[in-house]
């Protein structure tokens, strides 16, 4: 089996085997979307939708199909959901406003953290079919919100000039 | 069967990622220029820690400042113990870097930082976050 496949400067590569189909993948040279025509093929197809090089991709495609392909009988999902991004950004913001309450009370990073879990929220319960993510979207609510508490009280006290002790950074 | 010689293009440049990490780099020189000539112990323009202001107790990046003060000192077991997490980050974070820009030029496509890494860095802030202001474990605090 051979494989003529389309580079990124727009020109035809191959035939190649598919053990160097494997190689350029694995060089960054050919990714999902390289358009691919084995040979024997009457039209060409991208690297990711044939079976033999799908598996390479690993990381999940940035939108799920919304039906599930052809041979997958219904209800079934071909394999785990891809976590919603949003959920992973307001985690990691949730992250980051934990380590940031020792400079500025965590203060942009606690707002951004508590919008990105909550529409992840929104979006997972809404298509929980295409994304998951849940548990990343509450935690990193848990984690913004408990920043945030922790910066309007830390304003509350600077307002009553309440400072319990100066010398700690 | 196949003319061998011809190979597609890399789809993004391999030295794209070093620049990116020397870059990085330079932009932390003039903070820790600043940290290592103003000793964070004694001068108070230094953010404060809203948290331990409110509770008195230690959060988990408390310390990382005066940490890095000693650490550009050349006192490493004043800066273990100001926070051990922080050397412990200026450790892996370099072995890190050059693993990954080995992968990189080697073309396996990842992450820097890979979501599932998340759970763990959170288990251990929140666990370090804990210990330290627990009598048994005030070494893991800043004296």
């Amino acid at each position: 089996m051979s494989y003529q496949i389309i580079g990124h400067d727009g020109r035809t590569y191959g035939p190649a085997t598919a053990e160097q189909v494997r190689e350029w993948i694995s060089q960054g040279r050919a990714i999902r979307q390289t358009p691919v025509l084995p040979a024997g093929a009457t039209c060409w197809s991208v690297l990711g939708l044939l079976p033999e090089f799908a598996p390479l991709f690993s990381n999940p495609p940035p939108f799920a199909p919304t039906t599930p392909p052809p041979g997958v009988p219904p209800g079934v999902t071909p394999g785990p959901l891809p976590t919603s991004s949003l959920a992973t950004a307001g985690l990691v913001f949730g992250i980051i406003s934990l380590l940031c309450c020792c400079c500025c009370g965590g203060f942009p990073f606690n707002i951004l953290g508590l919008i990105f879990s909550l529409i992840a929220l929104v979006q997972i319960s809404e298509h929980p079919d295409r994304y998951s993510g849940r548990p990343q979207a509450i935690v990193g609510i848990v984690l913004s919100a408990a920043s945030f508490l922790i910066f309007l009280a830390s304003i509350a006290s600077d307002h009553s000039q309440v400072i319990l002790n100066s010398h700690n950074f | 069967m196949f003319s061998s010689s011809a190979v597609p293009p890399r789809i993004k440049p391999a030295g794209l990622a070093w620049w990116t990490a020397g870059l990085l780099a330079l932009s932390a020189l003039p903070l820790a220029a600043i940290i290592f000539c103003f000793n964070p112990a004694t001068h108070s323009f230094y953010p404060v820690c809203q948290f331990h202001q409110l509770t008195g107790w230690n959060c988990p990046s408390c310390g990382a400042t005066r940490g890095l003060y000693a650490l550009l000192h050349g006192h490493l077991l004043t800066a273990l113990r100001d926070n051990a997490l922080l050397v412990a980050a200026l450790v892996l974070l370099p072995l890190r870097g050059v693993w990954w820009l080995r992968n990189n030029s080697a073309g396996a496509a990842g992450s820097f930082f890979p979501a599932v890494w998340l759970w763990p860095l959170l288990a251990g802030l929140l666990v370090f976050g804990v210990l330290r202001n627990l009598p048994a474990f005030a070494f893991l605090s800043p004296a």
